[in-house]
């Protein structure tokens, strides 16, 4: 099996989206939650660039705050997504078995 | 009773703000370059005090850089600028379609009673929000559109939740200077992701010029399995 290609951060973001379309906001907040704190600028690159690869779809999407409209991106997962981080899952999957059937021994 | 729509001549662009529950937004991209037309629809409960009509050119120039793509299910906020690269046929068709789906719904689920006008919303952001924008003119527009954008948005969020929870003359003076200050410091940190990028790419186009793809590749591929031995 080839090394994913796909980052560490890259699985985790892929991750937070797999129950569906989410904010920018709750992407970051659970990054943050995984020790990894990136500034808002830092985080819509690195966004930019999961949709540059064809893992996510961003749009923004009009909402409400005190009276005034404003936008928030949200990402959704792709097929490609999906299939990029069952990849990784994978990868580490049958090499982490076959770590411990080794430590078993 | 269908509305009706009269084409006038070209006076200024302008911008029709309902509040409804519309789903038709023109995108900002398709509004360039066309005539400007005038809409007259009779018989049609805007909420615009004057008349059945649509706002005079006055006061539409202030909503003139209103941001467009306003959209909200919640609150039936909708809000476009017609005048655009289509042909006043075509407006006319469109606007005709859109209004036709609001005029479907009850009154009472398409506009709101509290008797504020958007135009007063909108502008109610276009004061130090608007000076905002002057600091992201350093950035070139991909940046800006890719990177800044969003996480104004959210500065933007966080500002307007900020600002109803002290309303008082002082402390709006103190949160706009507040997020006057994050917004400089957020447009570093745009320029600063750009150019890390920018760098990052460049560093990486050198080690494959130098040494080659496969070499590169080879090189990551023993880094990895150095590193899972461990």
């Amino acid at each position: 099996m080839p090394i994913p290609e796909t980052t560490h951060l890259q699985f985790l973001v892929l991750g937070a989206l797999l129950d569906g379309e989410q904010s920018g906001r709750y992407v970051r907040d659970k990054l943050a939650e995984a020790g990894h704190k990136k500034s808002g600028p830092a985080f819509y690159q690195f966004m930019a660039r999961l949709e540059d690869m064809g893992f996510v779809e961003g749009r923004y999407e009009a909402k409400v705050v005190e009276g005034q409209p404003i936008k928030e991106r949200v990402y959704t997962l792709t097929g490609d997504g999906v299939r990029a981080w069952e990849e990784v899952r994978d990868f580490y999957l049958v090499h982490s078995g076959r770590v411990l059937r080794r430590a078993g021994q | 009773m269908n509305p009706r729509f009269k084409l006038g001549p070209a006076i200024d662009r302008k911008m029709l703000v309902i509040e409804a529950g519309c789903e038709y937004v023109l995108r900002p991209d398709r509004m360039l370059g066309a005539d400007d037309v005038e809409v007259r629809i009779d018989d049609f409960p805007f909420r615009n005090p004057k008349e059945d009509q649509l706002r005079t050119i006055s006061e539409l120039a202030v909503l003139q850089h209103a941001r467009i793509e306003l959209w909200d299910r919640h609150t039936r906020i909708c809000s476009w600028t017609y005048a655009e690269t289509d042909t006043p046929d075509a407006v006319e068709g469109w606007l005709r379609g859109t209004l036709l789906q609001l005029r479907s719904q009850p009154e009472s689920e398409a506009f709101s009673n509290d008797g504020s006008s958007i135009s007063d919303k909108q502008t109610a952001q276009h004061g130090i929000t608007r000076f905002w924008d002057l600091f992201s003119v350093i950035l070139p527009q991909s940046v800006r559109e890719r990177v800044y954008e969003p996480a104004r948005q959210e500065l933007l969020d966080d500002y307007l939740s900020v600002r109803g929870k002290f309303p008082t003359k002082w402390g709006t003076r103190w949160i706009n200077f507040a997020f006057t200050v994050r917004i400089a410091v957020m447009v570093a940190q745009s320029l600063r992701a750009w150019l890390g990028d920018k760098a990052l790419a460049w560093l990486w186009w050198l080690l494959i010029a130098v040494v080659g793809d496969g070499v590169v590749r080879g090189l990551r591929c023993l880094f990895f399995q150095f590193f899972g031995r461990l």
